[in-house]
């Protein structure tokens, strides 16, 4: 067991062999240990024991990688401390669904006494919510140590159900639990002796937490277990069922909530003497509008991915009215309104979200904003800021005679070691400084008119709602989703030998009317998903002469 | 003067003011536009009764005072029983030692008079009868209107002449200093709504429809404390708190309109009830920023006045004459000078007047209006 996962680890920091066989043939890289974060954690939970049992404490944070948590996720471990907090979540968590107020409606069977052992139940309860927080079948011998274990702490305690917490507490804090451990086997193809494909769980799980950010059901569990996914008839059934099921709006957002960087909402504070409309209930809305806006166009309406950055459509609550200078009907909860044609809002971009997160605490940032917008929507690179920026320069002073963010910023066309990086990202930054720290809609800054005329890469464009569009019609925009989101359905960073296989996907994505489940689909089946690249040896060298010193 | 006997000469000569016929029904035009049309909305986030401040008038009487000082003798002679009872928690017993409260029942004792302020003063308003009033000229409801700010003539404002001697009006007075916390609006009590519906003409300058509000609950604040601007506020869901259509006009930058008949709830501390105008008009001032300042001047009707500083109540505790003794008057002093001073609205049988002109100052900020249908038809 061990072997198999540190050829796991250790096939992540192998070289890649490529394959230019194009898109179906397309290998696909290393497979990986992949930490839950901390919503597919509580995920987990909530399908096994249902939303009434409470998930507190701290998580490991996160790491993002490549601007992906999701690849972030199979580069991290464990620590001591992050530990004691999964043991105290776990020991949380077995209490509750054994206390007296769940016991009767969570567990699938009761002992013939509550003061003494009952094997026979605790083994049915150990196989049954093993496999599903494990996301596979439980070997004898792991039922067997959890069962005496269980069995002892009852005797000890006179109190089967002291035992049976011991029981799912050491489930809930199980490397096969916390980790998504994929496992590849061989699987030779005339011409590629070296294939290796995930095995058939290893699959069904990467799947699910694709699909649905959340562990595969009880059904995808036993396609796997019975081989049914080898077959790409059976394949595509299941990941068909899973594109249907309600569950697929929790997977899309979970991937956007990764690829705009959303976790960062929990840091996110504003300088309130600023921007005294602002407070928590408002970032938490802002979050949400975006992500609830994002999946009812691309799930529940089936739209054009491009259409978000035209789209005047919004969902929308009392608290963010304000921001957008918009009536709102409902006195709680969400409705949903169209901004009328003459609102200088349309689209994604020109959300209080992004506006918010990329700013500074008392200043909005054309730079901040012009970056996000590059890496996460057009997969480009922005280089960090030197070290020795002189940001004196851009200090937000009504006095000053720098009066708006373009003025500020026209200070870097004299410096030399500056101008690469902000014509890349100012330009479109500059379209959205009519949106101010959080997101207000303003026309002036410190008295002076905000002019948000610039352009895209070549384009011009008056307004946000031009930016929108540009945007929306950039070449660049369905090609970068493709590559994030097969970057994200893989948890890394494609290899050269898929480069073919995302001009395929490119090209079906295009094909297919930029529609994100199909996208998905054609992502779930292909070659590169289901298949993985063989360690490299000298890994294993390395690893041999560590443990030798 | 004690203004009882100022009254008495006064009755015979009051005239008719405050007349039924300034309150008009909306034309079909005024409704019409008022159902599609250009629509603004507003949230006041100021209320305060005008309290003048550069020249508030003389009260060479003194202020008037309250009834443990007018009763002084009889406070005292119980005062420490009084204070016995209290500690040992029987409220009730304590309570019964004192003299009879007038501030439930302000006929069980004799008028024990009102000073008010008869003198000139400068005070914001709105000439309501269009009448320039003297006492002198007698006639029904007589009164001595005062001068405004700018030298306006005819301004009506019975209600600082009713008030204007206790020291609890005063500036910087309690009820003054209360008003500036703006705790009525902002500590979880109701706001007024206003909205505006373009008839003709622009917004900088045309005919509008206007409806006064009650808000449905509290408003919203911002980090600052203040009323948050461009917030959809609901409408309360009693139309007992929705005035009429009326109609108005923006000229020049100055907003007119009314007069409209309007019950606006008030909630604060340990007051919850509405008032109720008669013949309410709004000037106020349109500024650059999309908000308002002016005046609400209307007639208050004078049962709901006295209800209005008499029903005051923390929990079952009946805090009126608390009240009037914080602020510096005596419910019957009051209750009894009240007809004498009301200018509006005179009975058609008795020819007594029944309302007092007052002015409340105001500030309002945008707002969208929303109305208990709209969000019946939002929910989901």
């Amino acid at each position: 067991m061990f072997k198999n996962l540190q050829l796991c680890i250790l096939a992540l920091f192998t070289v890649l062999i490529g394959c230019d066989a194009g898109d179906l043939t397309s290998q696909g890289g290393p497979v990986a240990m992949k930490r839950l974060t901390p919503e597919q954690y509580k995920n987990a939970v909530e399908d096994l024991f249902g939303a009434t049992i409470d998930v507190s404490g701290r998580f490991e944070p996160d790491s993002r990688r490549s601007g992906l948590n999701a690849i972030g996720t199979s580069l991290v471990a464990v620590t001591p401390s992050g530990f004691e907090q999964y043991e105290a979540m776990a020991r949380s968590v077995a209490a509750q669904v054994t206390s007296p107020e769940h016991r009767h409606d969570l567990l699938p069977c009761l002992p013939k006494s509550a003061t003494a052992p009952d094997d026979a139940c605790t083994e049915t309860i150990v196989r049954s919510f093993g496999q599903q927080l494990l996301r596979r079948p439980l070997g004898d011998d792991e039922i067997r140590v959890r069962v005496e274990a269980a069995s002892l702490a009852a005797v000890i305690h006179s109190d089967f159900y002291i035992g049976l917490e011991l029981a799912l507490s050491s489930l809930l804090v199980a490397p096969d639990f916390l980790f998504r451990i994929e496992v590849a086997e061989p699987a030779p193809l005339p011409g590629r002796p070296s294939r290796l494909r995930l095995s058939d769980l290893s699959l069904a799980v990467r799947l699910s937490y694709f699909l649905w950010n959340r562990g595969p059901d009880e059904a995808l569990l036993a396609a796997a277990v019975h081989g049914k996914l080898k077959s790409q008839e059976s394949l595509a059934r299941e990941v068909d069922r899973l594109l249907t099921s309600e569950h697929l709006a929790g997977g899309v957002r979970a991937f956007f909530e990764d690829l705009f960087l959303f976790d960062e909402f929990n840091d996110l504070g504003k300088d309130v003497t600023r921007y005294p409309l602002y407070n928590n209930r408002m970032a938490a809305d802002a979050r949400e509008q975006t992500l609830r806006f994002v999946v009812n166009h691309l799930v529940t309406q089936r739209a054009d991915y491009r259409e978000l950055f035209t789209s005047r459509q919004l969902p929308i609550t009392r608290s963010l009215g304000p921001l957008y200078g918009v009536p709102v009907y409902s006195a709680e909860g969400w409705e949903d309104m169209v901004l009328p044609a003459n609102h200088p809002r349309a689209g994604l971009l020109s959300q209080a979200s992004f506006a918010m997160l990329h700013s500074h605490p008392g200043r909005s940032s054309p730079t901040l904003r012009g970056v996000f917008l590059r890496e996460a929507l057009l997969c480009q690179v922005v280089p960090e800021a030197p070290a020795d920026v002189d940001f004196s320069l851009f200090v937000q002073d009504a006095d000053s005679i720098h009066k708006t963010a373009r003025d500020r910023l026209e200070v870097h066309a004299n410096e030399a070691s500056c101008r690469t990086c902000h014509t890349l990202t100012d330009p479109i930054g500059l379209g959205l400084e009519v949106f101010d720290g959080i997101g207000k809609y303003r026309t002036h800054e410190n008295g002076a008119l905000i002019d948000t005329r610039s352009h895209l890469d070549g384009r011009s464009f008056a307004d946000p709602v031009e930016l929108g569009q540009a945007f929306a019609e950039s070449p660049l925009i369905g090609p970068c989703l493709v590559e994030n989101l097969y970057r994200y359905a893989v948890g890394r960073e494609h290899t050269n030998g898929e480069r073919a296989l995302l001009r395929y996907l490119e090209t079906r994505f295009t094909e297919t009317g930029y529609r994100l489940p199909d996208l998905m689909r054609e992502i779930a089946l292909s070659e590169g998903f289901r298949t993985a690249s063989p360690p490299k040896e000298v890994a294993f060298e390395a690893d041999a002469k560590e443990e030798e010193t | 003067m004690r203004l009882l006997i100022l009254a008495i000469g006064l009755i015979p000569l009051l005239w008719a003011c405050g007349d039924e016929s300034a309150t008009m029904a909306p034309t079909a035009e005024v409704i019409s536009a008022a159902e599609e049309a250009d629509v603004r909305g507003f949230v006041f986030n100021y209320w305060a009764y005008e309290i003048p401040r550069e020249d508030p008038g003389e009260c060479p009487d003194g202020f008037n005072v309250t009834e443990e000082e007018y009763l002084s003798d009889e406070y005292a002679a119980v005062s420490d029983e009084v204070k016995r009872r209290y500690e040992s928690g029987d409220r009730e017993g304590a309570l019964s030692l004192l003299p009879p409260d007038a501030c439930k029942d302000p006929l069980v004792r004799p008028d024990p008079g009102h000073l008010t302020l008869d003198g000139p003063a400068t005070v914001a308003g709105i000439d309501l009868d269009g009448k320039h009033s003297t006492l002198a000229t007698g006639g029904q409801c007589a009164h001595n209107d005062f001068i405004g700010p700018n030298g306006e003539q005819g301004i009506d404002n019975q209600h600082w002449r009713l008030m204007g001697c206790v020291s609890g009006y005063r500036p910087n007075g309690l009820f003054d200093r209360l008003f500036n916390t703006n705790s009525s609006i902002l500590e979880n009590g109701y706001a007024t709504l206003l909205e505006l519906k373009l008839i003709e003409g622009t917004r900088e300058r045309g005919r509008v429809s206007a409806r006064l509000f009650t808000s449905a609950g509290p408003v919203s604040k911002d980090a600052n404390g203040k009323v948050v601007r461009d917030m959809s506020q609901l409408v309360h869901a009693d139309p007992t708190y929705h005035s009429a259509v009326f109609e108005g006009e923006i000229k020049d930058g100055i907003f007119t309109a009314g007069p409209v008949d309007a019950k606006l709830r008030f909630k604060v501390q340990a007051i919850d009830n509405h008032y109720w105008f008669r013949d309410l008009r709004i000037r106020a001032e349109m500024l650059e920023d999309g908000s308002m300042k002016g005046v609400l001047a209307g007639y208050w009707d004078i049962d709901n006045f006295f209800d209005f500083i008499t029903e005051v109540y923390i929990g079952p505790i009946h805090l009126g004459r608390a009240a009037a003794n914080n602020i510096g008057y005596m419910c019957a002093g009051v209750y009894h000078a009240l007809p004498l001073m009301a200018d509006g609205h005179p009975d058609p049988e008795t020819g007594k007047c029944t309302s007092l002109s007052t002015v409340i100052r105001f500030e309002a900020v945008p707002a969208f209006v929303i109305q208990p249908d709209q969000v019946a038809q939002a929910s989901r």
